[in-house]
């Protein structure tokens, strides 16, 4: 509620001025998107039945104005933080911060594809592995055991247990005979 | 079902065999979380969630109920032994805690911590159940037009008191609200923001949601974290020796009795205030505790009311949060939030059906945290150093298990790949509201309460037209909403025009 104004235009825990103006970046390209998302969902909006728009119609319009406001903002403070410079440092791969969270998520994708090809437990044990071995250097000895163990505890627990069947994967899918994906 | 038959309901189902084990696994999943730091009590929630498929409503209860309920005593621990709180709600303990562990009384505040945890969240459980009968008579004067302003407020309050920037956090609250229009409209069958999917038009499922924000999302800030949870090894206590001054420290909770009935109170109260936490409330009570005490100098130098105060508080604020979510569908943060996710999951509703129908559902909610409590005081006082082993996990290790559990419970709901897609969007979207500071709790709220917003507001204009909102109650809540928000917009520009001057002089 009180305390320093400034402070409320960075996120707080952004006090080095090397994170700040990595933060700053991110904001502008976050709040962009989300901008861009809400306006082509209001213009999306008009297109429905005045029952059916009503309550977004209510929801966007004071969530453009704030999107509005908090963008000004940002805006005024701009030149502090010199986004484009920063932006060219992470489209280079300078930024450590963000090549590790783009990693992970790169992979968190990259398992999903295993598990939609290869099936849920091939995907998992392969995300396990890959995550230990390759990107977190551990050894072989753990990446495997922990790996395995993993995996038969989460058949155990939702296949046996929960009795949720768990995707058997593209591949098996197709020799089984089913066709339609 | 009359109240006493729901009690004797509720306390039977909690200790049957149905139900307990659940309760015992529940709250040591939720102790270990706790205890390491990173994870939080959502953390556990969302994770808890996952389970929750194939449960009964009282065993899926006791399950998130329970791991919910020991994560602040985890938490505690770690904040008096590594001066590191588990979770946010433990950040007062740090004051106190840690000079009592140099002092060499580390297990006087483990001991002490634990039980005023346990003594605070009875406290809150009782006073949830002694509210009951008042809630069952408050909740008839809610009908849609009173739901709608009243979700309005509940967001208003927790985008405002929330530790987050305002601007931010509203943002959040209402793309929350916004995210839950996707799907078809129940009533004109139209196809909103499906972008053509079909897996769309049921709109987004609330777990994958859950997942992504709050587990998916603390993954990814693990992962870049790196190295071992705990930034220091613990240094290993003597077995008996702790067990003697966690004894010691149960008896200084017993014998601060009334110090703890303060503090609780302090947390309950909070709790029944949306958005405001245990965080602050823990702080609120140490304050008290120092401000009553006639010792207040040795406070931040390792005196144990500096521990008991604010322990005590963070477990009774979920009594007060309890007490708005049953009665109103109204979450006041983002654990109630979960639990109610949960309690959908589990084909379970609020408000007066569950008050009148399902009171024992509400007893085993009381019970739940009570028992659970006492399992995690139990098992804490005896396996303190194990549980300090915990915090020793490499991330390295720990994010591939846990994301491999996080997407096997994305998709174990709907059975769809789609939803691990949607849990690993909201991961990365999570990830990136927690560092830019935007209120995660903001957005799971509005987006849980979206759903009751749009229906509500449905019928009230169906039932009361356009002007529903100038009813008595309805009215009420829109000027509390409306001068509560103005106050503090105008709290911001005073301080920014107080603040220019100043900039120039220098």
């Amino acid at each position: 509620m009180g305390g320093d104004p400034e402070s409320r235009d960075m996120p707080q825990d952004g006090r080095d001025p090397h994170r700040r103006g990595k933060l700053f970046l991110l904001e502008i390209l976050f709040l962009g998107f989300i901008g861009v998302a809400v306006v082509l969902a209001f213009f999306e909006a008009l297109t429905y039945k005045l029952v059916s728009s009503r309550t977004p119609f209510v929801i966007m319009a004071p969530l453009v104005i704030l999107i509005f406001i908090h963008g000004l903002r940002l805006w005024r403070i701009r030149d502090e933080f010199h986004p484009g410079t920063r932006l060219k440092q992470a489209l280079s791969g300078g930024i450590a911060n963000l090549n590790s969270v783009a990693g992970i998520s790169a992979w968190m994708i990259g398992m999903l594809l295993m598990i939609l090809v290869l099936g849920h437990y091939a995907g998992v044990f392969l995300f396990c592995a890959i995550l230990m071995r390759y990107l977190a250097r551990e050894r072989w000895l753990t990446t495997l055991s922990v790996a395995i163990a993993t995996t038969f505890f989460i058949f155990g627990v939702f296949e046996y247990l929960f009795n949720i069947d768990l995707y058997r994967g593209l591949i098996v899918r197709y020799f089984l005979g089913f066709r339609d994906f | 079902m009359t109240i006493i038959e729901g009690m004797a309901s509720g306390f039977l189902q909690s200790i049957s065999l149905a139900v307990f084990p659940y309760l015992f696994v529940g709250s040591i999943f939720g102790l270990i979380i706790g205890v390491i730091p990173g994870l939080s009590g959502h953390f556990a929630m969302a994770m808890a969630v996952t389970f929750l498929y194939q449960m009964e409503p009282a065993a899926g209860i006791g399950f998130i109920l329970g791991a919910h309920a020991t994560v602040a005593q985890g938490g505690g621990l770690t904040a008096i032994l590594f001066s590191t709180p588990g979770t946010g709600q433990n950040a007062a303990t740090l004051l106190d805690g840690p000079a009592m562990r140099d002092k060499g009384e580390a297990g006087i505040a483990v001991g002490a911590a634990m039980a005023s945890c346990f003594l605070g969240a009875t406290f809150g459980a009782i006073v949830l159940g002694l509210l009951i009968p008042v809630l069952r008579e408050v909740v008839l004067f809610f009908g849609p037009p009173e739901v709608v302003v009243l979700a309005f407020l509940a967001l208003t309050f927790v985008a405002v008191l929330g530790k987050e920037d305002m601007t931010r956090s509203l943002i959040a609250a209402l793309l929350g609200l916004l995210l839950a229009m996707i799907g078809v409209d129940n009533v004109t069958n139209t196809h909103r923001f499906t972008l053509g999917s079909d897996r769309l038009a049921d709109g987004l499922q609330l777990v994958p949601v859950i997942l992504g924000l709050f587990a998916v999302a603390e993954m990814i800030d693990l992962w870049t974290r790196g190295g071992s949870l705990a930034r220091h090894a613990p240094e290993a206590l003597s077995a008996r020796d702790t067990q003697r001054q966690i004894f010691r420290g149960i008896g200084e909770a017993l014998r601060n009795w009334w110090l703890v009935l303060r503090c609780s109170a302090i947390g309950t109260t909070m709790g029944l205030i949306p958005g405001l936490g245990s965080a602050p409330a823990a702080f609120v009570a140490y304050g008290h505790a120092k401000q009553s005490s006639p010792d207040r100098d040795t406070f931040g130098q390792g005196n144990v009311k500096g521990v008991i105060g604010p322990e005590a508080s963070n477990d009774a604020v979920e009594g007060g949060a309890l007490a708005s979510t049953i009665a109103f569908g109204i979450p006041g943060s983002s654990s109630m939030a979960i639990l109610l996710s949960g309690l959908f999951i589990l084909g379970l509703d609020t408000g007066p059906q569950m008050l009148n129908e399902h009171v024992d559902i509400i007893f085993v909610m009381i019970f739940t945290i009570i028992i659970g409590n006492l399992i995690g005081t139990v098992v804490g006082m005896f396996l303190v150093n194990p549980l300090s082993r915990a915090t020793s996990i490499r991330a390295s290790i720990m994010v591939p298990v846990l994301m491999a559990v996080i997407a096997t419970g994305a998709f174990a709901g709907e059975r769809a790949i789609f939803d691990i897609g949607v849990a690993v969007v909201f991961g990365i979207l999570g990830y990136i509201m927690k560092v830019l500071n935007y209120s995660r709790a903001a957005m799971l709220i509005g987006f849980v309460l979206g759903f009751a917003v749009e229906k509500n507001l449905y019928l009230a204009l169906l039932l009361d037209g356009p002007f529903f909102v100038i009813q008595p109650i309805p009215l009420g809540l829109a000027v509390v909403t409306v001068v509560f928000l103005a106050w503090n917009v105008w709290l911001i520009i005073r301080d920014k025009k107080r603040l220019i001057p100043h900039g120039r002089r220098s």
